[in-house]
Formats: structure tokens, sequence, C-alpha cells
């Protein structure tokens, strides 16, 4: 099939408004956050409307051999939703219907082009809570979650997206729809192939739709920011936290971190400390119930935990916060680091450990970049709670991008192979992609490879589907 | 030199408001300190405090009118740094401004205060009457909506900057005097008091509690009083004849294309 017979049947799938071929539109949809060594090039966006047009889109580019790449927020960091190689980019973005809510079941059916906000305003206008949040959320839409698993701030107390997957619609390879799982809490029937597809990074089929479950939303939210002495007092604090707290969230930062945050902010004061100290850490804890008295023993929980905390050198100080206002200035140290961050250049590696282990990698890791990178400035925060750190070296102001990426990615055969070593991911939260995957060997044995590349060539058997992601084309 | 801060806890803000037998229903609010009163306890720490050596020059002293059973706001600006509470033990929501005017000014009275300084107004009836009402009262001079504040303390005066319609104006107030706090007020270098060095920084808006600073303020005393205890007849003069929500909106409509938006405008919302 030439170009024009594949253009004129997609333009059949879903009308001529809705097939684009401008530069401008080519380069908008043809790409995510990440931008890697690859060239963007995708041939053409569709953008249907419904499953059917969807259906109709994935038959007539298997028949003119055509690969796809599923596009949602393309809020992603490792490539996963860019377009490398001449693919039509299939964008979800006007499947955004918000379907039902089943309060009785806290489940919510929706189109996959939903975003993730306006799945979590759609639980909340019925009292309940889609607790998946992460800072693109406004972008993001609930199938690229889906398809990449994603994490965010509140792993620790709800799960990644995974946990909140109740059904899945999928299209696929063969322009197919299975509705897998539905709003049943209990399904023991063979394989759960709805599974398959989550974190799959639209490599195995096109998410349409899917049925996502709810929960009751917490009563309140205590902050409190803390003042850490050392990376190892972070994982001791956490210990202590996790044993007497109603943690939601345990997230720390070091004071490179919050120094880039102060500057991008253009605040003079000293912060929330006064005296400056190596580790900060975030803790949010939900308050069991309503009225001043609730609201009260959480207070005295968190500042009795955080007092014996410093009795033990732990921490040096605390705040916590009064107020809603206060609460919310508090997360912003934390969430305003990315953004703060973006105009050094860094260069970002998103990890996972055993918990148990964070401290341990640290000692070695930072030495390792001192010793590597003598001249760029190592930066370390993440989701603690979780073994997940954001690991960032920025590159040194006079040092030319090219040159700092080539090194910085030659050091990253370092950061993975220790990872390796201390039972890690090299992929948290954030996905392979097309930036991660070279990488994979170094938490994917051989055997899981092999059988990875065997579940693709079932469900996918002529590699249509996001080529070159996650595992080679 | 003494201080006296008003501090008030009001329904939350940010929450819906809830109606019932024609008034406003507070049976199940979030109870929240009021954010103008935090601005009025930080600019009586920037007074009291030397920033560098953290040492005190003034007592700060929190008042209240609340029913006794619900004055934790008034722990939350102990731990931000006050010396000690003094609660009225009234139904604030059944008081007019005048009554509880009445009642700070026999606190101010009682406590032989230097200044009041209070929040511009609440933010649950934003009447904007107390501290003005106070100063009337004990016929002391008032500069109201402070942006600035610094004291002369040769002069046992306020210098206070305040923003009214036409700029800037400042108002040189003897102690004992009254102020009422606007939003600039917590600004980085908003109060001087002469002895924290003139280009030190603050953090802008109102200090968070610290670790200390809540395990000391549940050791910090608070004192109880009746609004007899003040000579005062705790009433309000204004009946209230009817609160009703305001009417719903009705929902808005989606078009498909500024053609049909021209059109809707032009037969339906007829303003074309």
């Amino acid at each position: 099939m030439s170009d024009e017979t594949l253009i004129s049947a997609l333009v059949d799938a879903v009308g001529a408004d809705h097939v684009k071929q401008d530069a401008d539109e080519l380069g908008y949809y043809g790409s995510d956050r990440c931008r890697g060594t690859w060239s963007v090039d995708p041939r053409v966006i569709v953008l249907p409307k419904t499953v059917e047009q969807v259906q109709a889109v994935v038959r007539a580019a298997a028949s003119a051999s055509a690969k796809i790449v599923p596009s949602g927020g393309r809020t992603g960091l490792t490539g996963a939703a860019t377009a490398t190689g001449g693919e039509v980019v299939l964008s979800l973005e006007r499947m955004n219907r918000i379907l039902s809510v089943d309060v009785p079941g806290q489940t919510l059916r929706c189109e996959a082009g939903a975003t993730v906000e306006a799945v979590q305003i759609a639980a909340a206008a019925e009292d309940l809570l889609y607790p998946v949040d992460f800072a693109a959320k406004g972008s993001a839409q609930i199938g690229g979650s889906i398809a990449t698993n994603a994490g965010g701030v509140k792993v620790l107390r709800y799960g990644s997206t995974r946990s909140w997957v109740s059904g899945l619609d999928v299209v696929t390879a063969s322009g197919e729809l299975l509705h897998l799982g539905g709003s049943l809490v209990k399904d023991n029937t063979g394989y759960d192939l709805r599974q398959l597809f989550i974190g799959a990074e639209g490599t195995l089929g096109i998410i349409v739709g899917a049925t996502m479950r709810l929960c009751t939303p917490p009563k309140g939210l205590l902050v409190a920011l803390c003042s850490v002495p050392s990376d190892a007092h972070v994982l001791s604090l956490f210990t202590r936290a996790r044993r007497e707290l109603p943690l939601q969230a345990f997230e720390c930062f070091d004071q490179g971190c919050l120094k880039h945050v102060l500057e991008h902010r253009g605040i003079t004061g000293r912060g929330p400390f006064a005296e400056p100290s190596p580790q900060h850490v975030l803790i949010e804890i939900e308050i069991d119930g309503h009225g001043d008295d609730a609201q009260e023993r959480a207070h005295d929980l968190l500042t009795l935990c955080l007092a014996d905390a410093q009795d033990a050198g732990e921490i040096e100080d605390a705040v916590v916060a009064a107020t809603a206002a206060q609460a919310h200035d508090l997360w912003d140290y934390r969430e305003g680091i990315s953004e703060s961050l973006h105009g050094h250049t860094p260069h970002k590696s998103d990890i996972a450990l055993p918990i148990s282990e964070v401290t341990a990698f640290l000692e070695v890791w930072r030495p390792a970049v001192a010793k590597a990178l003598p001249d760029a400035e190592a930066l370390v925060f993440g989701h603690v709670g979780d073994g997940n750190l954001h690991l960032n070296v920025l590159k040194p102001p006079a040092e030319s991008a090219e040159s700092f990426v080539a090194r910085a990615k030659a050091f990253d055969e370092e950061t993975y192979a220790l990872v390796q070593r201390f039972g890690g991911s090299v992929s948290a939260e954030h996905g392979i992609g097309l930036l991660k995957r070279d990488h994979l060997h170094f938490t994917r044995s051989d055997g899981e490879l092999t059988m990875m590349r065997a579940i693709k060539a079932a469900l996918d058997p002529r590699g249509m589907f996001n080529p070159g992601k996650v595992l080679p084309a | 030199m003494k201080i006296l801060v008003t501090v008030k806890r009001i329904p939350d803000p940010d929450a819906s408001v809830k109606f019932a037998n024609g008034a406003v229903d507070t049976s199940s609010a979030k109870w929240v300190p009021n954010e103008f009163d935090q601005y009025a306890v930080e600019t009586a720490l920037r007074l009291a405090e030397d920033a560098k050596s953290k040492k005190r020059h003034a007592e700060i002293v929190v008042c209240s009118v609340c029913p006794a059973a619900q004055r934790q706001h008034i722990t939350t600006f102990l731990a931000m740094g006050a010396d000690r509470g003094v609660v009225v033990d009234a139904d604030d929501t059944a008081l007019d401004s005048q009554a509880v005017a009445k009642l700070i000014a026999g606190v101010f009275k009682k406590e032989g205060a230097d200044l009041l300084v209070c929040g511009k107004l609440s933010q649950d009836t934003e009447g904007n009457e107390v501290g003005q009402r106070v100063a009337g009262l004990l016929d002391l001079p008032i500069a109201s909506f402070a942006g600035g504040v610094t004291w002369d303390q040769d002069g046992k005066a306020m210098v206070v900057s305040r923003e009214v319609d036409d700029g800037v104006e400042t108002k040189k107030v003897p102690l004992p005097s009254v102020i009422t706090c606007d939003l600039r007020v917590v600004l980085p270098q908003s109060v001087k008091n002469g002895v924290t060095p003139d280009d030190y920084t603050y953090n802008e808006g109102p200090r968070l509690a610290s670790l200390r600073g809540i395990t000391m303020a549940k050791r910090k005393k608070v004192e109880q009083l009746k609004p007899a205890d003040l000579d005062v007849e705790a009433g309000s003069a204004i009946s209230n004849t009817g609160v009703n929500p305001p009417p719903a909106r009705a929902a808005g409509q989606i078009v498909e294309s500024v053609e049909q938006l021209v059109e809707k405008l032009a037969t339906e919302a007829k303003v074309l």
C-alpha cells in the first residue's frame, strides 16, 4: 500500500479533519518530554474519537505495514511516546469522556484520553478519591498513565497506577477489541491479561478505555518538613515514622535541591530552616476522623514522633504546617525541584532500591559522581518511602550540552551497575521507552528478556505497536 | 513592653458553606486560624525579637473570644512564638462586633498592654470593625491596614505605612495604640524594630511552627476569663433576619465551533 492509500484509509477511518500532516502538528504530537539523541519523525497524526475508529486505524496501518505510536498526554520522560521512523501517531486526546462513576462500587469508567486530573475531579464530585497523583496530572492521560504504570507522590500509601486498574479495553494488533476485567472485585479466571498491558508502554496493544478503582478520601492531612543531618538519618527516620504514623507521603530532598528551589523562586529569606542541613524530609500523615479532636490527636502523634526523632538525633529541626496554605507551601519545596533544575540541563536517573539499601547506595554513589564528574553538582531527591530516588547531575555552566551529555551517559553505566549491585531497578516509575532500553539488562535477566520478547511476538507478531520501545525493534 | 494580639478561629474558608434554619450552619465546620491574625502574630513577633540573637524585648499575649473548649487555634499561635494566651469564654458567633471589641478592650486594660495588633478583618464575616472599635472605646490612636511597621523605640511610637486609595500613607502613632495588619506586612522587610538589623530579610509570610515551638506551646499559660470578669455584658444588638445561599447557576454549555458560539451569544444570551 502506498503512502497515499494509507492516508486515504486513515481519512476514511477518522475523517479528514482528524488526520494531520502539517510540520507543526507532526512536531507537537511526535514526541514526549524526553528529547534524546534520536530524530523525531512521525509520518502522520490521527485523532480518533471512538473505539471503532481506533480499530479502523489499526486495520488500515496493518494493511499498509505501517507502525503505530500510541500517544497520550506525552508527559513521559523516556521517549516512549516518540515517533522516530515514520510511524502513524495515534493520539487519544479526543477520546476524553468520563463515562460513569459507580459510587457504591467505588469505580470510574472513562475513555483513555481523559486526563488524570479529570478523573480526580470526577471522583471528587462524588466524594471519592482517585489517589494516583503526580505533577503532570493536568496533561497526562489515564491511558498513558496505565501504559506507563505511573507512580507519583502517594505510592507509599496507595501504590502505583497498577493497583487502581480494575478493567481495561484494549485494541489488539489484529484490530480486535478486548474487554479485560471490569468492575469485579474478585475474578479468578486464568491468566490476568490486563496486567500485561499495564506498564507495557503501548508495545502490546492500544488502551482505549479503563475502569479505575477509587477510594474514600482521607478526612484530613497534616504536613511537616524536617531538616535531617545526613542521608543515613533519612532511613532511620523513615523506620520510626512508618512504625508510628499513618503515613501518606515520605519524601526527601537534599540541600542542593532546596538551594535551587529557593534561587529559582527568588526567595530571599532563609527558606524553611535557619540553618542549612544536608537532607530534608517531608512527611504527610492522614487524620483519621472529623473535628478538632481528631485534628489534635493527629497533631500530637506527629509532634511526639518528631520530638522523639529529634532526641534520637535523626532530625535537627522540624516545622509543622498549621493551615492548608502552609501545607501547600511545604509541598512546594518538594514539587518545585524538577522545574528549578530544568535550566541547569540536569542528567536524570529514576531508580528504585530496596528501601533498606537507600543509604548504602548513596554512600557509594555520591563519591562515585565526585570522582567521575568532579565539576558537576550531584543532587538527590525522591520518594524514599518507596525506595525511589531521582538522581540528578547538573551540567557545569561553562560546558557545552553535547560534551556534558556524553560524559553523563558514560557515567550512567556506572550508576546502573551500582543499582544492579544493590538489587535495584533502572527505572522506578518513568518506564523504559527509548532512553533506558539498552540499560534494561541491568534489572532484567536474560531469561526474563527472552520471555518478554516471546510475549511481544505473541501479541504483536508484526511489531506494529510502538517499535523500539522497551525492547529493540 | 507588652503586645496584645487578637486571634480568631474561623470555619475553613476553602470549604463550601452549609446553610440550616436560615443561618450559616457551622456544626460540622473545620475550624482554622484566621489568616490576617497570623499576619498580626508575625508582626508582633518581628517587633518583639532580635532576629539574630533570638532574644525578646517585649511580651506577646494572644487573646481570643471563643468557647473555651475550642481554643486549639491559641496553641497554634503559641507554637509560632507568642508567650501566653487569654481566652474569653463566650460563643463568639452570638456576639456582634461591639461586644467583641468591649471584651478585647477589657483584656487590654486588664493586661495593661502597650500595643494592640489585630488582623484587618476575619475572613468569615469580613467585618473590619474590631480594631477600630477597640481604639474608639479606649480612646487610643489607631493605624489600620498596616503594610509596614517601624518601632521608634526612643519616641515610644510606631511608624506605620498604610495603603490607601491614592498611595501609601505614613502615620506615627504614639504608644499605647492599635495597629491592624494588611497583607504586605509579612513581606521580608516590612517590620523593623531598631534591634534586628534593618537589612535582615525574613521569609515571606507568617512563620511556621517549629518543633520546639510546638513542644513549648503545650507548657505555655492560657488564662481563661468570663465576660463578667471584664464587666462586659456579652450579647448582640443585631438581629438576624435570614441568610440564604445564592441561587444556583445553570450549567454552562460547551459549543463545537466559533460560529455556534457567535450564534448562541446572539440568539440565547442576546449580548451581540
